[in-house]
Protein backbone atom coordinates (compact mmCIF):
# COMPACT_ATOMS: atom_id res chain seq x y z
CA UNK A 1 0.00 0.00 0.00
CA UNK A 2 1.33 3.42 -0.89
CA UNK A 3 1.74 5.55 2.21
CA UNK A 4 -0.12 8.86 2.22
CA UNK A 5 1.31 11.99 3.75
CA UNK A 6 -0.65 13.60 6.60
CA UNK A 7 0.30 16.96 8.10
CA UNK A 8 2.01 15.84 11.33
CA UNK A 9 -0.09 16.18 14.43
CA UNK A 10 0.46 19.02 16.87
CA UNK A 11 0.57 17.24 20.19
CA UNK A 12 -1.02 18.41 23.44
CA UNK A 13 0.25 18.00 26.97
CA UNK A 14 -1.26 15.06 28.83
CA UNK A 15 -2.49 13.61 25.55
CA UNK A 16 -2.56 9.83 25.37
CA UNK A 17 -2.01 8.99 21.67
CA UNK A 18 -4.07 6.06 20.45
CA UNK A 19 -3.05 3.49 17.84
CA UNK A 20 -4.69 5.15 14.79
CA UNK A 21 -3.00 8.44 15.59
CA UNK A 22 0.43 6.86 16.04
CA UNK A 23 0.01 4.82 12.84
CA UNK A 24 -1.17 7.72 10.73
CA UNK A 25 1.05 10.49 12.01
CA UNK A 26 4.28 8.62 12.65
CA UNK A 27 4.36 5.24 10.87
CA UNK A 28 2.63 6.32 7.65
CA UNK A 29 4.53 9.57 7.40
CA UNK A 30 7.85 7.80 7.90
CA UNK A 31 6.90 5.28 5.20
CA UNK A 32 5.95 8.11 2.86
CA UNK A 33 9.33 9.76 3.35
CA UNK A 34 11.22 6.50 2.91
CA UNK A 35 9.40 5.83 -0.38
CA UNK A 36 10.34 9.30 -1.57
CA UNK A 37 13.97 8.76 -0.74
CA UNK A 38 13.94 5.52 -2.74
CA UNK A 39 12.68 7.39 -5.81
CA UNK A 40 15.38 10.00 -5.35
CA UNK A 41 17.95 7.26 -5.02
CA UNK A 42 17.04 6.01 -8.51
CA UNK A 43 18.10 9.31 -10.03
CA UNK A 44 21.47 10.32 -11.27
CA UNK A 45 23.91 12.74 -9.84
CA UNK A 46 26.97 14.70 -10.88
CA UNK A 47 30.06 13.26 -9.23
CA UNK A 48 32.62 15.71 -10.52
CA UNK A 49 32.94 18.74 -12.75
CA UNK A 50 36.11 20.58 -13.69
CA UNK A 51 36.94 23.50 -15.93
CA UNK A 52 40.36 24.97 -16.66
CA UNK A 53 40.50 27.52 -19.47
CA UNK A 54 44.30 27.37 -19.50
CA UNK A 55 44.23 23.61 -19.59
CA UNK A 56 46.42 20.84 -18.26
CA UNK A 57 49.10 19.79 -20.76
CA UNK A 58 50.82 16.45 -21.14
CA UNK A 59 54.30 15.93 -19.67
CA UNK A 60 57.22 14.01 -21.11
CA UNK A 61 55.41 10.74 -20.48
CA UNK A 62 51.77 9.87 -20.85
CA UNK A 63 50.00 12.20 -18.45
CA UNK A 64 46.61 12.18 -16.84
CA UNK A 65 45.00 15.41 -18.07
CA UNK A 66 41.63 15.07 -16.39
CA UNK A 67 40.73 12.57 -13.71
CA UNK A 68 38.27 11.68 -10.98
CA UNK A 69 38.52 8.98 -8.34
CA UNK A 70 35.20 7.20 -8.09
CA UNK A 71 34.66 6.28 -4.43
CA UNK A 72 34.52 2.63 -3.45
CA UNK A 73 31.12 0.97 -3.83
CA UNK A 74 29.73 3.82 -5.96
CA UNK A 75 28.98 1.54 -8.89
CA UNK A 76 26.20 -0.97 -8.36
CA UNK A 77 24.94 -3.40 -11.00
CA UNK A 78 23.47 -1.60 -14.04
CA UNK A 79 24.58 1.83 -12.89
CA UNK A 80 26.42 3.92 -15.45
CA UNK A 81 29.37 6.25 -15.14
CA UNK A 82 29.13 8.81 -17.94
CA UNK A 83 32.23 10.85 -18.65
CA UNK A 84 32.37 13.93 -20.85
CA UNK A 85 35.78 15.49 -21.44
CA UNK A 86 36.99 18.26 -23.75
CA UNK A 87 40.34 19.75 -24.61
CA UNK A 88 42.58 20.77 -27.49
CA UNK A 89 45.52 19.60 -29.55
CA UNK A 90 48.25 22.14 -30.25
CA UNK A 91 48.14 23.21 -33.89
CA UNK A 92 51.18 21.48 -35.35
CA UNK A 93 52.05 18.25 -37.16
CA UNK A 94 53.55 16.49 -34.15
CA UNK A 95 52.19 13.04 -33.35
CA UNK A 96 49.82 13.08 -30.37
CA UNK A 97 47.73 10.56 -28.48
CA UNK A 98 44.55 10.60 -26.40
CA UNK A 99 43.43 7.73 -24.17
CA UNK A 100 40.26 7.28 -22.14
CA UNK A 101 40.68 4.89 -19.23
CA UNK A 102 39.22 3.70 -16.00
CA UNK A 103 41.36 1.96 -13.44
CA UNK A 104 45.04 2.78 -12.92
CA UNK A 105 46.89 5.18 -15.22
CA UNK A 106 49.14 2.49 -16.67
CA UNK A 107 49.46 -1.23 -16.68
CA UNK A 108 47.52 -4.18 -17.94
CA UNK A 109 44.76 -3.76 -15.40
CA UNK A 110 43.62 -0.41 -16.80
CA UNK A 111 40.59 -0.48 -19.12
CA UNK A 112 40.81 1.46 -22.35
CA UNK A 113 37.58 1.98 -24.23
CA UNK A 114 39.38 4.48 -26.43
CA UNK A 115 43.02 4.86 -27.49
CA UNK A 116 44.05 6.80 -30.60
CA UNK A 117 47.66 5.69 -30.58
CA UNK A 118 50.10 8.35 -31.82
CA UNK A 119 47.88 8.98 -34.80
CA UNK A 120 46.76 12.53 -34.16
CA UNK A 121 48.95 14.74 -36.33
CA UNK A 122 47.12 18.04 -36.39
CA UNK A 123 45.54 20.62 -34.12
CA UNK A 124 41.94 21.07 -33.10
CA UNK A 125 39.48 20.81 -30.26
CA UNK A 126 38.56 17.37 -28.98
CA UNK A 127 35.59 15.91 -27.12
CA UNK A 128 35.19 12.47 -25.57
CA UNK A 129 31.99 10.84 -24.32
CA UNK A 130 32.20 7.55 -22.47
CA UNK A 131 29.67 5.27 -20.77
CA UNK A 132 30.85 2.66 -18.28
CA UNK A 133 28.15 0.25 -17.12
CA UNK A 134 28.67 -1.91 -14.03
CA UNK A 135 27.50 -5.40 -14.98
CA UNK A 136 26.10 -8.24 -12.89
CA UNK A 137 28.62 -11.04 -12.48
CA UNK A 138 28.48 -13.55 -15.32
CA UNK A 139 26.94 -11.35 -18.01
CA UNK A 140 30.08 -10.55 -20.01
CA UNK A 141 33.31 -12.50 -20.57
CA UNK A 142 34.62 -14.44 -17.58
CA UNK A 143 35.56 -12.13 -14.75
CA UNK A 144 34.33 -8.96 -16.43
CA UNK A 145 32.27 -6.52 -14.36
CA UNK A 146 32.01 -3.49 -16.64
CA UNK A 147 31.23 -2.62 -20.23
CA UNK A 148 32.53 0.64 -21.61
CA UNK A 149 31.88 2.42 -24.87
CA UNK A 150 33.32 5.75 -25.94
CA UNK A 151 33.60 8.11 -28.86
CA UNK A 152 36.02 10.86 -29.73
CA UNK A 153 35.57 13.76 -32.09
CA UNK A 154 38.26 16.22 -33.10
CA UNK A 155 37.21 19.16 -35.14
CA UNK A 156 38.73 22.24 -36.63
CA UNK A 157 37.80 24.67 -39.34
CA UNK A 158 39.75 22.64 -41.88
CA UNK A 159 37.91 19.44 -42.88
CA UNK A 160 41.25 17.69 -43.32
CA UNK A 161 41.88 18.09 -39.61
CA UNK A 162 38.82 16.18 -38.46
CA UNK A 163 39.26 12.89 -36.68
CA UNK A 164 36.91 10.50 -34.97
CA UNK A 165 36.94 7.22 -33.12
CA UNK A 166 34.35 4.86 -31.64
CA UNK A 167 35.36 1.92 -29.55
CA UNK A 168 34.46 -0.17 -26.51
CA UNK A 169 35.91 -2.70 -24.07
CA UNK A 170 35.02 -4.98 -21.22
CA UNK A 171 36.26 -4.02 -17.77
CA UNK A 172 37.59 -6.05 -14.88
CA UNK A 173 37.89 -3.42 -12.15
CA UNK A 174 36.84 -4.14 -8.57
CA UNK A 175 34.19 -1.49 -7.92
CA UNK A 176 34.21 -2.26 -4.20
CA UNK A 177 37.45 -0.26 -4.24
CA UNK A 178 38.24 3.13 -5.71
CA UNK A 179 38.29 3.40 -9.50
CA UNK A 180 40.05 6.20 -11.35
CA UNK A 181 38.30 7.58 -14.44
CA UNK A 182 40.61 9.69 -16.52
CA UNK A 183 41.75 10.98 -19.89
CA UNK A 184 45.45 11.03 -20.59
CA UNK A 185 47.58 12.61 -23.30
CA UNK A 186 50.98 11.97 -24.78
CA UNK A 187 53.24 13.14 -27.56
CA UNK A 188 56.62 11.68 -28.58
CA UNK A 189 57.53 15.27 -29.47
CA UNK A 190 57.44 16.26 -25.81
CA UNK A 191 55.33 18.15 -23.31
CA UNK A 192 52.32 20.39 -23.79
CA UNK A 193 51.01 19.03 -27.07
CA UNK A 194 47.69 17.75 -25.71
CA UNK A 195 45.53 19.71 -23.27
CA UNK A 196 42.49 18.89 -21.18
CA UNK A 197 40.03 21.65 -20.31
CA UNK A 198 36.73 20.34 -18.97
CA UNK A 199 35.58 17.18 -17.25
CA UNK A 200 32.13 16.05 -16.21
CA UNK A 201 31.48 12.74 -14.46
CA UNK A 202 27.84 11.70 -13.95
CA UNK A 203 26.43 8.69 -12.18
CA UNK A 204 23.23 7.20 -13.59
CA UNK A 205 21.55 4.89 -11.11
CA UNK A 206 20.15 1.52 -12.22
CA UNK A 207 16.65 1.51 -13.66
CA UNK A 208 14.01 0.90 -11.04
CA UNK A 209 13.32 -2.81 -10.82
CA UNK A 210 16.60 -3.93 -12.39
CA UNK B 1 11.43 24.62 9.66
CA UNK B 2 14.82 23.64 11.08
CA UNK B 3 16.09 20.13 11.71
CA UNK B 4 16.62 19.15 15.35
CA UNK B 5 18.82 16.21 16.28
CA UNK B 6 16.23 13.62 17.31
CA UNK B 7 15.89 13.20 21.03
CA UNK B 8 17.24 10.14 22.78
CA UNK B 9 14.35 9.21 25.04
CA UNK B 10 14.74 8.08 28.64
CA UNK B 11 12.98 5.22 30.37
CA UNK B 12 10.06 6.54 32.40
CA UNK B 13 10.22 9.94 30.74
CA UNK B 14 6.97 11.85 30.59
CA UNK B 15 6.78 13.08 27.00
CA UNK B 16 5.59 16.63 26.74
CA UNK B 17 3.79 18.29 23.85
CA UNK B 18 6.79 20.55 23.29
CA UNK B 19 9.11 17.58 22.90
CA UNK B 20 6.75 15.74 20.55
CA UNK B 21 6.23 18.82 18.44
CA UNK B 22 9.94 19.59 18.15
CA UNK B 23 11.31 16.10 17.72
CA UNK B 24 8.51 14.40 15.83
CA UNK B 25 6.21 16.90 14.13
CA UNK B 26 8.83 19.49 13.14
CA UNK B 27 11.38 16.93 12.02
CA UNK B 28 8.78 15.19 9.85
CA UNK B 29 7.86 18.54 8.32
CA UNK B 30 11.53 19.29 7.69
CA UNK B 31 12.04 15.98 5.85
CA UNK B 32 8.84 16.41 3.83
CA UNK B 33 9.90 19.88 2.73
CA UNK B 34 13.35 18.67 1.71
CA UNK B 35 11.85 15.78 -0.25
CA UNK B 36 9.44 18.12 -2.06
CA UNK B 37 12.36 20.33 -3.08
CA UNK B 38 14.28 17.36 -4.43
CA UNK B 39 11.26 16.00 -6.27
CA UNK B 40 10.68 19.33 -8.00
CA UNK B 41 14.21 19.37 -9.42
CA UNK B 42 15.51 17.88 -12.65
CA UNK B 43 17.69 14.82 -12.35
CA UNK B 44 18.67 12.17 -14.86
CA UNK B 45 16.86 8.93 -14.28
CA UNK B 46 17.75 5.70 -16.07
CA UNK B 47 14.71 4.11 -17.66
CA UNK B 48 16.40 1.20 -19.40
CA UNK B 49 19.92 -0.15 -19.76
CA UNK B 50 20.18 -3.16 -22.07
CA UNK B 51 23.40 -5.10 -22.65
CA UNK B 52 22.30 -8.56 -23.87
CA UNK B 53 24.61 -11.49 -23.21
CA UNK B 54 24.20 -12.36 -26.89
CA UNK B 55 24.23 -9.20 -29.00
CA UNK B 56 21.23 -9.05 -31.36
CA UNK B 57 21.95 -8.83 -35.07
CA UNK B 58 20.03 -8.27 -38.30
CA UNK B 59 18.23 -11.26 -39.77
CA UNK B 60 18.02 -11.88 -43.52
CA UNK B 61 17.69 -8.79 -45.66
CA UNK B 62 14.69 -7.39 -43.78
CA UNK B 63 14.93 -4.54 -41.29
CA UNK B 64 15.42 -6.16 -37.87
CA UNK B 65 14.78 -4.73 -34.41
CA UNK B 66 18.01 -4.75 -32.40
CA UNK B 67 16.68 -2.90 -29.36
CA UNK B 68 13.36 -1.52 -28.25
CA UNK B 69 12.02 0.24 -25.21
CA UNK B 70 8.48 1.40 -24.55
CA UNK B 71 8.50 4.89 -23.13
CA UNK B 72 5.62 5.03 -20.64
CA UNK B 73 2.71 7.34 -21.45
CA UNK B 74 3.27 10.94 -20.37
CA UNK B 75 7.01 10.55 -19.79
CA UNK B 76 7.30 13.67 -21.95
CA UNK B 77 4.81 15.41 -19.65
CA UNK B 78 5.89 19.05 -19.94
CA UNK B 79 7.56 21.19 -22.57
CA UNK B 80 11.32 20.94 -22.25
CA UNK B 81 11.22 17.40 -20.91
CA UNK B 82 14.06 15.45 -22.46
CA UNK B 83 14.69 11.75 -23.06
CA UNK B 84 18.20 10.72 -24.02
CA UNK B 85 19.03 7.50 -25.88
CA UNK B 86 22.52 6.06 -26.35
CA UNK B 87 23.08 3.04 -28.57
CA UNK B 88 26.27 1.28 -29.59
CA UNK B 89 27.12 -1.72 -31.68
CA UNK B 90 29.48 -3.23 -34.18
CA UNK B 91 29.56 -4.61 -37.70
CA UNK B 92 30.75 -7.74 -39.45
CA UNK B 93 34.24 -7.94 -40.93
CA UNK B 94 33.36 -7.29 -44.57
CA UNK B 95 32.47 -4.39 -46.83
CA UNK B 96 28.82 -5.37 -47.26
CA UNK B 97 26.12 -2.75 -46.93
CA UNK B 98 24.87 -2.05 -43.39
CA UNK B 99 22.23 0.36 -42.13
CA UNK B 100 21.24 1.35 -38.59
CA UNK B 101 18.18 3.42 -37.76
CA UNK B 102 16.40 4.92 -34.75
CA UNK B 103 12.64 5.44 -34.48
CA UNK B 104 10.30 7.20 -32.08
CA UNK B 105 6.82 5.69 -31.99
CA UNK B 106 7.91 2.35 -33.46
CA UNK B 107 9.05 1.60 -36.99
CA UNK B 108 5.81 3.10 -38.23
CA UNK B 109 6.48 6.31 -36.34
CA UNK B 110 9.12 8.99 -36.82
CA UNK B 111 12.56 8.03 -38.07
CA UNK B 112 15.08 10.04 -36.06
CA UNK B 113 18.16 8.56 -37.65
CA UNK B 114 19.03 6.62 -40.79
CA UNK B 115 22.68 5.91 -41.48
CA UNK B 116 22.01 4.99 -45.09
CA UNK B 117 24.20 2.27 -46.53
CA UNK B 118 27.57 2.15 -44.82
CA UNK B 119 30.28 -0.34 -45.66
CA UNK B 120 32.24 -0.09 -42.43
CA UNK B 121 34.29 -3.21 -41.88
CA UNK B 122 34.55 -4.68 -38.37
CA UNK B 123 34.03 -1.27 -36.79
CA UNK B 124 32.01 0.18 -33.94
CA UNK B 125 29.09 2.54 -34.32
CA UNK B 126 27.23 4.67 -31.83
CA UNK B 127 24.49 7.26 -31.70
CA UNK B 128 23.19 9.57 -29.01
CA UNK B 129 19.74 11.05 -29.37
CA UNK B 130 17.97 13.73 -27.36
CA UNK B 131 14.19 13.76 -27.71
CA UNK B 132 12.72 17.01 -26.43
CA UNK B 133 9.06 17.84 -26.00
CA UNK B 134 8.49 21.32 -27.48
CA UNK B 135 4.69 21.34 -27.44
CA UNK B 136 1.62 19.19 -26.98
CA UNK B 137 2.09 16.26 -29.37
CA UNK B 138 5.28 17.82 -30.66
CA UNK B 139 8.92 16.81 -30.26
CA UNK B 140 12.24 18.14 -31.49
CA UNK B 141 15.05 15.61 -31.56
CA UNK B 142 18.77 15.73 -32.25
CA UNK B 143 21.07 12.82 -32.99
CA UNK B 144 24.85 12.61 -32.88
CA UNK B 145 26.06 9.55 -34.76
CA UNK B 146 29.53 8.18 -35.42
CA UNK B 147 30.55 5.05 -37.17
CA UNK B 148 34.12 3.75 -37.41
CA UNK B 149 37.46 5.31 -36.75
CA UNK B 150 39.00 7.61 -39.25
CA UNK B 151 40.81 10.76 -40.08
CA UNK B 152 42.16 13.19 -40.67
CA UNK B 153 39.40 14.22 -43.00
CA UNK B 154 37.04 11.42 -42.00
CA UNK B 155 33.42 11.72 -43.03
CA UNK B 156 31.91 9.08 -40.80
CA UNK B 157 29.90 11.18 -38.40
CA UNK B 158 26.71 13.22 -38.59
CA UNK B 159 24.41 15.47 -36.62
CA UNK B 160 20.72 15.15 -37.35
CA UNK B 161 17.64 17.02 -36.19
CA UNK B 162 14.04 15.98 -36.64
CA UNK B 163 10.66 17.44 -35.74
CA UNK B 164 7.96 14.91 -34.93
CA UNK B 165 4.35 14.86 -33.79
CA UNK B 166 3.96 11.68 -31.79
CA UNK B 167 1.24 11.47 -29.11
CA UNK B 168 3.17 11.56 -25.84
CA UNK B 169 0.01 10.83 -23.82
CA UNK B 170 0.29 7.24 -25.03
CA UNK B 171 3.22 4.84 -24.75
CA UNK B 172 5.93 5.47 -27.36
CA UNK B 173 8.24 2.75 -28.64
CA UNK B 174 11.87 3.71 -29.11
CA UNK B 175 13.27 1.24 -31.62
CA UNK B 176 16.74 0.66 -33.07
CA UNK B 177 16.99 -1.47 -36.19
CA UNK B 178 19.71 -2.97 -38.34
CA UNK B 179 19.53 -4.05 -41.95
CA UNK B 180 21.76 -5.31 -44.72
CA UNK B 181 20.87 -5.90 -48.35
CA UNK B 182 23.30 -8.84 -48.33
CA UNK B 183 22.04 -10.97 -45.46
CA UNK B 184 22.10 -11.81 -41.78
CA UNK B 185 24.58 -10.87 -39.07
CA UNK B 186 26.08 -7.78 -40.70
CA UNK B 187 25.19 -5.35 -37.92
CA UNK B 188 25.07 -5.98 -34.18
CA UNK B 189 23.72 -4.07 -31.20
CA UNK B 190 25.63 -4.11 -27.92
CA UNK B 191 23.95 -1.55 -25.69
CA UNK B 192 20.93 0.72 -25.46
CA UNK B 193 20.64 3.17 -22.58
CA UNK B 194 17.48 5.28 -22.16
CA UNK B 195 17.24 8.03 -19.58
CA UNK B 196 14.80 10.72 -18.66
CA UNK B 197 17.32 13.53 -18.71
CA UNK B 198 15.33 16.51 -17.44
Amino acid sequence: MTAVWTAPRTWADAEVPDKPIMDQHIRDNLEYLEAGVRVYDSRGTILDKQVDATGVGNGADETSLLSYTVPANTLEDWSVLRVTATGRLVDNANAKKLVMRWGPLDGPSAEQPLDTGNNLTHGGNWKIRAWITQLPAGLGPAGSRQYGTAWLLIGDTAPAEKYQAVDRCWGYQDATGQVLAHVSGYSPAGANQVYGHTFLVELLRPPIGS
Amino acid sequence: MAWTAPRTWAVGEVVTAALMNTHVRDNLLYLKSALDTIAAGDYPETLSNQIPATPPSNSGTAETTLFSYTLPADTLDVNGRKVRVMVSGTTSADSDNKVFRLYLGGTGGTKLWDSGNTTINNEWWTLEAEINRDGVGSQYSTVTALWARGGPGADLQALERTASSEDETGALDIVVTGQSSVGSDRIYGYQMLVERAA
